[in-house]
């Protein structure tokens, strides 16, 4: 397997500026869309796509530097981001020797378990120590749609990433 | 090798985390600098992206609405015809009004707050929470708990603040509770956010006393005792209250005037509950 060119200061920096790129479309982008109820995540999906083709270390990096921006972003203790995303990132990257990088369905499968498990986390952290016990409604309502818009979104965001993960490689 | 590497790699990452979990829960302040410090790199930034989008969003928008806005032309200009009417009516009540206020010396609380107004440049778009960041802040005299206004009502209270920035959480937010009161019969009363509502648009209504004169379409109002939220500001409409089973309180829902899916526009009163009260 291929891994990032490490200390190739221009490859940081291009995929610093996506991961950037990413997180001001969906702060001050999304929300200006009228019909979009619930919305995708894409740092999710950068974070995992990351571990999965690149490795552990970068998935973990990668994840570490989303959860940071979403950890800066808002009000709150600092650094429960930061740790969800970075497991998600670690998590995904011990898949990247066992999975074959062609095929989309591994990606989407991954898409669907991150996404519970980044919304069940947050549920855990934010709103359960709250004694909210309500979890059906949060499951339907609220995990759902966002997993599913994030499934979708996946489809775009993994060719993109995979693509460009290719022109790199050569 | 490798993969030890990374083992070690994950393991001071979790304790990192943890770590940074602890201690900004301990010391608020030391996370607050850091978040102001990336903020002002950050917020330029997402106001110019926010502008660009904005226009996107417009142009596509007003291509669409101009079938849907011609239509409304014909309903609303009867409406207006009738509603001028009512408007002659209505300014010579007051005008009584005024004079009775000036009377009583009393003057309109509500105009008297000076107010600055604020853009939406960045939400989060997470369904877990109804927080929003605008482009006022300690710059612009912008501080931790003044509260927001939409063109219509209250909207949330500012809950932290930086250099050139301010996050709002909104009413509606699951963890967003505001003492209010009836408007008329002043029975004060809880509004709380609660996120299984708000997709329908409402908020709860809680620990009403169980003899309270209260009933269905009563303004909803901040109340003169709330910390933090100044007095006789519309937050919404009563509606569906009804008696608890224990029989010693009621509770019920509240339609808010403020419609929070387009919130791009708002209005910080540049002043404190608690300042307020020193004047008094």
């Amino acid at each position: 397997m291929i891994k990032i060119r490490h200390g190739k200061i221009s490859t940081v920096l291009v995929h610093i500026i996506i991961i950037m790129f990413a997180f001001f479309i969906q702060t001050s982008i999304f929300p200006l869309i009228p019909f979009f109820n619930a919305s995708p995540n894409l740092l999710l999906i950068i974070t995992f796509s990351y571990g999965l083709l690149y490795g552990e270390s970068i998935g973990l990096i990668t994840g570490f530097f989303c959860g940071l921006l979403c950890d800066m972003y808002f009000s709150g203790v600092f650094g429960s981001f930061m740790l969800i995303y970075s497991l998600i990132g670690f998590g995904n990257g011990m898949l990247n020797t066992s999975f074959f990088e062609d095929s989309i369905t591994t990606p989407m499968l991954l898409s669907l378990a991150n996404g519970f498990i980044y919304n069940f986390y947050i549920y855990f952290v934010h709103f359960l120590v709250r004694q909210k016990f309500n979890l059906p409604y949060y499951f339907v309502n609220v995990m759902i749609p966002n997993v599913l818009f994030t499934l979708i979104v996946t489809v775009i965001v993994y060719k993109f990433i995979y693509r460009f993960h290719f022109i790199w490689k050569r | 090798m490798k993969n030890r590497q990374s083992k070690i790699f994950i393991i001071i990452v979790i304790l990192l985390s943890i770590a940074t979990i602890v201690f900004s829960h301990y010391m608020p302040q030391m996370a607050f600098s850091v978040r102001n410090v990336f903020s002002s790199f950050i917020v330029p930034v997402q106001k110019g992206i926010n502008n660009v989008g904005m226009i996107f969003v417009k142009r596509s928008m007003d291509s669409t609405d101009l079938k849907e806005a011609n239509e409304r032309i014909r309903i609303l200009e009867a409406e207006v015809a009738s509603l001028s009417e009512a408007n002659g009516v209505l300014r010579a009540k007051s005008y009584e009004a005024d004079r009775l206020r000036e009377l009583y010396g009393l003057s309109d609380e509500y105009d008297q707050y000076k107010k600055i107004a604020a853009r939406v440049i960045a939400k989060d778009t997470d369904e877990w929470f109804q927080v929003f960041k605008i482009d006022k802040g300690t710059r612009d005299g912008v501080k931790v708990d003044m509260n927001v206004l939409s063109s219509k009502g209250l909207c949330g209270i500012v809950t932290s603040v930086g250099y050139n920035y301010a996050i709002v959480r909104s009413i509606i937010d699951d963890e967003s509770r505001v003492s209010a009161m009836t408007e008329h019969s002043l029975e004060s009363c809880m509004v709380e956010g609660d996120i299984t509502l708000y997709k329908n648009n409402r908020l709860r209504i809680t620990g009403i006393d169980m003899n309270a004169a209260i009933v269905d379409g009563d303004k909803i109002v901040t109340s003169n005792i709330s910390s933090k939220f100044l007095p006789n500001i519309l937050i919404g409409y009563a509606n569906d209250v009804t008696v608890n089973e224990n029989q010693l309180s009621k509770s019920g829902y509240i339609i808010p005037v403020t419609d929070f899916k387009n919130i791009t526009e708002v209005l910080v009163i540049t002043q404190l509950k608690s300042d307020s009260m020193r004047d008094n």
